[in-house]
């Protein structure tokens, strides 16, 4: 177990150099700088050159890209991502405010998407011709032929009297008590929650059903209801603890997918998370802020598609990761 | 043994035959010229294509009044034909509602939305084709070294497959397109292609790596054949089923990316008509006026479209996949 976690943490340092790496030359590679839309608006040309020499100066841009580049990683090793060139605050500063948000919204679409998944996909191989089946399978199939932003503004056009429009809080939250606040934003989350989870949910739900397929035309299942195992427990202790592994890999690498959901369903809700702290760097052109994002998304998916790895070692004796290298 | 496909696989198919050819002759299903058209005594035929000197500036509504005869096309409206050019006298501004004029209701500048969806179909499915195309063979490529090779080459391309899956998809493209300031359907296309490829190449090198060790590769080694003609004449051809299938749901979610990416006002630049663009340009009507054929229509173009390639792949995989 030891050699193995060392060695997947050993690779993962070419590839967080590579994302970096990317990550920069996608920022600087960019025509335009930040600057150009001060300078448009400044009157006297002179005096705008000027403070923006001393502009570039402050933040590094005057230097060789090869030291900007050494220096901005060497900072970002001890968490420090420079200051925004919008409004010069702290880079980490406007993460932490956005972060929590962004969390909140992806945690509870994982959790939600997985927590029915299962209950979906055993039942839809246990009883293949219900038509409640059929309905759910087929609703999810549609919902996920639909662009996610068009089910929002839907999901707002036909609900927007029962459910908020914007944000997670509504603008008394703070007078709240403190289950009021928990309700208020629980009743923020539903539908941006819903429009994050159905994509994921779709997808898990359908690689249940055939995980749970294949396991239920096994020879030990066949075997353990010979044995008169009942058959509750044929299937949830037999079948689904097998047909669960692909599953759990699953979790790590549905993670970018919420990320990148995010920025259209924080848009779309108006929530303040990483999504729309993104989108909004990017159409002005913050490269500190463009940067950390994308390096903060990418370490967060690869750690996660490791502890999936390892939770699928822990979930099956059989892989005991490490074992045959 | 032949296998049968299912009757959802052939509607799949022939739905997406269906869309392909709106695609391609989406000039002969709406346009604002005719499709033939006699005026003055001389005949025009497909003047949509050689845009004659005569016709410059008319319609098929005013040419219909001084032609000796013409043909038109079934939606008699081009897809960026405003209601000025329309000679269509209305109490109200646009957008107006689906009525026999218009079949699907007109935008806020009048022009038809099924002329628009017609030739966005185009451009949907040209942005999920071509896309797709550069994802296959960069695919296929680096695949089939990782496989072949192994050892040091198979390191160094995982790692980069590796890296481009960390990337969250949407991100790396918004990042690309918005850093870059470009909106125009090539980037777009190149940009999809080269972040999508990971899903195909893993596929492919999985596959390279059970093909190569079987008989017919060690023979082709014994005849002496090069590295580069075994793996592109004998093992690419053999794993090629997988990313057919593969290559199906691809086309699917670049079409989907793309009204993501148009929503976020990174897709076709604004005269073009893409089912995202439609999309976006109906959000900012849809609470004001109520224009819901706005909304409704381009998404279920995108939805059946989605559905039909997905359909389109289940059906592959079933025909493909001896396990299925």
């Amino acid at each position: 177990m030891r050699p193995y976690l060392v060695r997947r943490l050993l690779q993962m340092v070419p590839t967080f150099l590579g994302i970096t790496l990317l990550t920069f030359a996608i920022s600087r590679l960019a025509p335009g700088d930040p600057l150009q839309l001060d300078t448009e608006s400044a009157s006297a040309a002179g005096q705008a050159a000027a403070a923006n020499d001393a502009f570039r100066a402050q933040h590094g841009l005057d230097l060789p890209l090869h030291v900007q580049y050494l220096r901005w990683l060497g900072k970002i090793l001890t968490l420090d991502f420079g200051r925004s060139l919008q409004d010069h605050r702290p880079v980490v500063e406007k993460l932490a405010e956005a972060l929590p948000q962004t969390l909140l919204l992806a945690s509870v679409s994982l959790l939600l998407a997985y927590l029915l998944a299962i209950p979906i996909g055993v039942h839809a191989a246990v009883r293949p011709k219900s038509k409640v089946r059929r309905g759910v399978t087929l609703t999810l199939y549609l919902l996920y032929a639909m662009p996610t932003f068009w089910v929002a503004v839907m999901l707002l056009l036909l609900l927007g009297d029962f459910f908020p429009f914007q944000g997670l809080e509504s603008s008394g939250h703070d007078a709240m008590s403190l289950p009021g606040r928990v309700l208020d934003t629980a009743w923020h989350l539903v539908l941006p929650v819903f429009c994050l989870s159905y994509p994921t949910l779709a997808v898990v739900s359908r690689q249940v059903r055939a995980a749970m397929t294949d396991a239920l035309a096994q020879d030990y299942v066949r075997a353990a209801r010979a044995r008169g195992i009942p058959e509750r427990s044929v299937i949830f202790k037999h079948a689904l603890r097998n047909s669960l592994l692909p599953v759990v890999t699953m979790l790590g690498l549905s993670l970018p997918h919420l990320i990148g959901g995010s920025v259209v369903v924080e848009r779309v809700f108006g929530i303040n998370g990483m999504g729309l702290l993104a989108f909004e760097a990017i159409s002005l052109r913050d490269y500190p802020v463009v940067m950390a994002i994308c390096t903060l998304a990418a370490l967060v998916t690869m750690v996660s598609v490791l502890v999936a790895d390892l939770l699928y070692g822990l979930a099956d004796p059989r892989i005991r990761v490490g074992a045959g290298s | 043994m032949r296998r049968r496909i299912p009757l959802r696989g052939r509607l799949a198919l022939t739905a997406v035959i269906l869309l392909v050819l709106t695609a391609v002759g989406a000039d002969l299903l709406a346009a604002h010229l005719p499709l033939a058209v006699r005026v003055d005594g001389t005949t025009y035929w497909l003047p949509i294509f050689r845009q004659p000197v005569a016709l410059r500036g008319a319609t098929q509504q005013q040419l219909a009044t001084t032609a000796e005869w013409i043909w038109r096309t079934p939606v008699p409206w081009g897809p960026n034909q405003t209601f000025a050019a329309n000679a269509v006298i209305a109490d109200t501004p646009p957008p107006w509602g689906p009525d026999l004029q218009h079949w699907l209701g007109t935008d806020e500048l009048g022009r038809d939305v099924l002329a628009r969806l017609i030739h966005g179909a185009r451009v949907s499915l040209t942005v999920g084709f071509l896309s797709v195309a550069i994802c296959v063979f960069i695919g296929l490529l680096l695949g089939g070294l990782a496989g072949y090779y192994g050892r040091g080459v198979d390191a160094v391309i995982s790692r980069i497959t590796e890296i481009m899956i960390t990337f969250p998809t949407l991100f790396f493209v918004l990042a690309v397109l918005g850093l870059l300031r470009i909106s125009s359907l090539t980037p777009l296309v190149l940009v999809i292609g080269f972040t999508r490829w990971t899903d195909i190449a893993r596929l492919v090198r999985a596959e390279v790596l059970k093909l190569k060790g079987l008989d017919f590769i060690t023979a082709s080694r014994a005849l002496g054949l090069s590295d580069a003609r075994i793996l592109v004449r004998h093992l690419l051809p053999n794993a090629l089923s997988p990313v057919l299938v593969a290559a199906t749901f691809a086309v699917a979610s670049a079409i989907l990316i793309e009204s993501a990416l148009s929503f976020l006002g990174l897709g076709a630049p604004p005269p073009t008509a893409s089912w995202g663009e439609l999309l976006t340009q109906a959000h900012r009507y849809l609470t004001h006026p109520g224009a819901w054929w706005l909304a409704i229509f381009p998404g279920l173009c995108i939805a059946v479209t989605v559905l039909a390639l997905n359909e389109l792949g289940e059906a592959l995989r079933g025909l493909l996949d001896p396990r299925a």
